[in-house]
């Protein structure tokens, strides 16, 4: 075959019919004079069916398509965007292991260690945000200025202080300042850096922390390479230990743990955008569509996770001491024993935070304000966004709801159904290997991941995807579902009032 | 008298443009509509008591002409996609049209004629249908086929063409599938269009309206992945829609096709674009629309020169069978309801009863054990 192929054949004028609107069409139709033919006719039921169209028929395509489609694209992806945080990371390691070798007089003093972590950590900013990382880098130096002021007044206010800055500067770039898109694509990173902040004011207000530390130190723990931009979470003291005492260099236990989990993270990144939608069709029920968007969603939060994992070990962080997975722990997740489990495996190290610096902080003035201010914590991080807002409260109630009634069950038929796993030496009278203990918990389990396919259907992938989600996307999801999910959550609740 | 005159001049060259105009329009069978009938292969082959296997090992049987066949036997396994490709084009345009008084209907007589009738000797809206569905139908097909490995000769060279991740990301996946199913079906279509008329012109023109929507149909979906559903790092990857998505779509071309007028617009630029021999032959037509307010027909858009018949009666010159009998919708206001599809004849209405299954209830474990009700339903048909 001769090569008469050109592609600028295939480029044409992007004349599409969805160019003018419905009422466009309507207004030209009432104008026009002349008989409305059949086509006429059927343009304008096509412009009335366009909204609810969705009526193709589907099958699933090859697999060699799949993998040529979209598998491949989105691997080479997201290497190509990953590839220069890894390498920075393992150049970090590398130089704190060369501050090291020397002998002690010869050394790399401390503060270039930090003023290293801080600059990489912008360059990776850079790569990732563009020019939006000035926001980011405002933020930080805003507070460290704060610190110092309100330090050198009365330490004990330091944490407010902190907390008060960051709360504001978020609110402000989202409402006034920031455009949606770009504010959407730096969220992740500035909510990492508010918990950095907020816990180490909190830390110097306690005095857990000795000193204020200086300029150096502050932007070292703030922009630190390994967890700038998927996190994880790390304290002060975290960071610290591995800026002064790294000395597990050359074992390379951490090496096949970066390889692990990096390529967990990339299963699920393939998982979150090909396969979901390659088992479950289009023309699925209602609910099971739920559970598959949900189920993308997820899978993408645990590619995130996992990538923190892997960047957090590779620049030389230990969260904990041999274990894989440090950030979220998907089979507690996509198994669920109840939602409290998944709550508190979703993202460990923000559990963490909001146990160590929010609840226990407020525990002092009432459990109830104490179990208030987290969720409050928690959507302010996450920043104004109905969306959000509304599925950490319904969260909230939910589990709520879950774990008072499975623990009035569980003392009234002394039974091991309560949310947590019980102990192996528990005194209840039946334990969870009772074959109807085991079915009570299977169908606990079931319930929670009814609730998460509700909860986390409105992360679909939508247009709104880039600037957040609407109020109004979020309620048409859920009135799609006839918000199912929340009638049977308060049917539990009245049944755990009665009982 | 003068003016007599002048007028007796005027009618007789009206006249003799007329009549030129006619010779250039000359109507005759298509040409390009043999190697539809490939779509009855099956029945076909089982009737002659030939298995299957063997008229697609031997082009020599298949009702193609000599180039086509000869294209088939170079890219061995393109013969199943066209005949794929032709039961997909038929099926849809079926489906596309079947609310409406000209609901495709096809015959197989024998490879002389043309399976979708007589109505390919006109210029109307439904041949420019049936022309794109048919191109489009063996492009997707043979795309499909090189996806998924059934011919040989459209191997994915695996150059990578990276580009910048991000934002602006583009596609660098094996798109040589599409290419080569455009090119397939150009070529095979094509090829049978030889005309110097305008008919050819508008014949290729939609055929190329129908590839172009295939290879353009590439859709590309995103996903953001980041802390709490942010946006920190963006994926994105390319979908093959369905089939009956691209037929949606000529439909929407066809309800908006432009009628252009049989002129020298298109001839004469077709001599200044197309260089004969190897080597490109742009087929970019100039058309000039028919009603001088709208725009100029787009390399997507369908065109026809002659108005259509109305569907409504039998008519035995084009082979059209009318609406009487057909059964329609009485709620409807729109090309399916009786008003329009009876063509004001009026309808008829009968009751029938069916037998159905119902009252389905799932039995432990693991039966499923229905009841026979009886339906009362109505249908109406046109007189």
């Amino acid at each position: 075959m001769e090569d008469d192929y050109y592609l600028d054949d295939m480029e044409m004028d992007d004349y599409g019919p969805d160019d003018f609107s419905y009422e466009q069409l309507m207004d030209y139709i009432n104008s026009y004079e002349g008989e409305i033919t059949p086509e006429m006719l059927e343009v304008i039921e096509e412009y009335k069916r366009r909204s609810g169209r969705s009526e193709m028929d589907v099958s699933r395509i090859a697999v060699s398509e799949l993998i040529e489609m979209c598998v491949s694209p989105s691997c080479v992806q997201a290497v190509q965007h990953l590839l220069p945080l890894f390498i920075m990371c393992a150049v970090f390691r590398f130089f704190c292991y060369l501050s090291k070798a020397g002998s002690k007089d010869a050394r790399v003093p401390p503060w270039l260690v930090h003023l290293t972590s801080a600059l990489l950590g912008i360059m990776v900013l850079q790569s990732f945000f563009d020019k939006a990382l000035l926001y980011i880098v405002a933020c930080c130096f805003l507070s460290f200025f704060t610190f110092c002021l309100v330090c050198s007044w009365n330490r004990k206010y330091c944490g407010l202080a902190g907390a008060m800055v960051v709360i504001i500067f978020s609110l402000s770039c989202e409402l006034l300042i920031v455009d949606p898109t770009t504010w959407h694509k730096i969220r992740g990173g500035q909510i990492i850096l508010s918990m950095k902040i907020i816990s180490l004011g909190i830390d110097v207000a306690q005095g857990d922390i000795a000193d204020l530390p200086n300029v150096f130190e502050f932007m070292g723990y703030c922009f630190n390479v390994g967890s700038v931009i998927f996190g994880p979470w790390i304290s002060y003291a975290q960071y610290y230990k591995l800026v002064e005492h790294d000395d597990n260099f050359m074992g390379f236990t951490w090496c096949g743990q970066v390889l692990l989990t990096s390529s967990l993270g990339i299963f699920c990144l393939i998982y979150s955008n090909c396969i979901t939608h390659w088992l479950i069709l289009d023309s699925s029920h209602k609910w099971l569509l739920a559970y598959r968007d949900a189920q993308s969603f997820r899978f993408s939060h645990y590619f995130v996770s996992f990538i923190s994992d892997a960047t957090s070990s590779l620049s030389g962080l230990t969260l904990r001491e041999g274990a894989i997975m440090n950030v979220a722990r998907p089979q507690y997740i996509e198994i669920p024993r109840s939602l409290v489990e998944v709550v508190t495996n979703w993202n460990l190290p923000m559990h963490n935070w909001l146990k160590t610096y929010v609840f226990k902080t407020v525990r002092p003035y009432g459990v109830f304000l104490a179990v208030l201010m987290t969720y409050v914590a928690s959507s302010l991080l996450h920043g104004l966004n109905f969306q959000l807002a509304a599925v950490l409260l319904s969260l909230g109630f939910y589990s709520y709801t879950e774990f008072v009634f499975r623990r009035r069950l569980s003392v009234i038929y002394d039974a091991c159904i309560q949310t947590r796993r019980c102990k192996p030496k528990c005194d209840h009278k039946y334990t969870s290997t009772h074959p109807v203990v085991l079915l009570v918990n299977v169908f606990f389990g079931a319930l929670a991941v009814f609730h998460l396919a509700y909860l986390g259907l409105m992360f679909d992938s939508s247009d709104g995807e880039e600037k957040g989600y609407t109020m109004w996307h979020t309620l048409d999801k859920w009135t799609g579902l006839d918000f199912l999910s929340h009638w049977v959550a308060l049917g539990t609740f009245i049944v755990y009032w009665l009982v | 008298m003068r003016l007599v005159l002048l007028m007796l001049v005027a009618w007789v060259t009206i006249l003799t443009e007329g009549a030129a105009s006619e010779k250039r329009l000359g109507v005759r069978a298509p040409r390009g509509s043999k190697w539809w009938s490939l779509a009855n292969l099956g029945e076909l082959s089982h009737d002659l008591r030939a298995p299957v296997k063997k008229l697609y090992n031997n082009p020599s049987l298949l009702p193609l002409t000599k180039r086509q066949r000869r294209l088939v036997t170079r890219n061995p396994g393109t013969v199943m996609a066209v005949v794929n490709g032709a039961r997909m084009a038929i099926d849809e345009c079926k489906h596309q049209f079947r609310n409406r008084r000209w609901n495709c209907p096809t015959k197989f007589e024998s490879h002389r004629r043309s399976i979708f009738g007589k109505i390919l000797q006109k210029g109307c809206r439904e041949t420019a249908f049936v022309y794109s569905i048919t191109s489009a139908a063996v492009a997707y097909s043979v795309a499909r086929s090189c996806a998924e490995g059934g011919i040989s000769t459209c191997s994915c060279d695996n150059r990578v063409h990276q580009r910048p991740a991000g934002e602006d990301w583009e596609w660098s996946g094996c798109s040589d599938n599409a290419r080569f199913g455009h090119k397939f079906s150009r070529k095979f279509v094509d090829i049978l269009e030889k005309g110097r008329d305008f008919r050819y012109m508008i014949n290729l023109h939609n055929n190329e309206v129908g590839r172009v929507h295939v290879t353009n149909s590439l859709e590309k979906r995103c996903k953001c992945h980041g802390m709490s559903g942010s946006c920190t790092i963006k994926t994105c990857w390319m979908e093959l829609p369905k089939f009956r998505g691209i037929g949606a779509r000529l439909k929407d071309r066809f309800d908006g096709a432009s009628q252009v007028l049989p002129g020298n617009g298109g001839m004469r630029n077709r001599k200044e674009n197309s260089v004969r021999g190897r080597g490109r032959r742009r087929r970019r037509f100039n058309f000039s629309p028919a009603n001088t307010m709208h725009k100029r027909p787009g390399r997507r858009d369908l065109v026809y020169f002659e108005d259509s018949p109305s569907f409504c009666d039998r008519d035995s010159s084009l082979g059209l069978g009318g609406t009487k009998g057909r059964e329609c919708n009485q709620s409807s206001l729109g090309v399916d309801g009786c008003d329009l599809m009876c063509c004001g004849r009026g309808f008829t209405t009968e009751q029938y009863t069916v037998q159905d299954r119902c009252q389905c209830i799932f039995e432990w474990c693991c039966t499923v054990k229905c009841k026979m009700c009886t339906f009362n339903r109505t249908r109406s048909t046109c007189l």
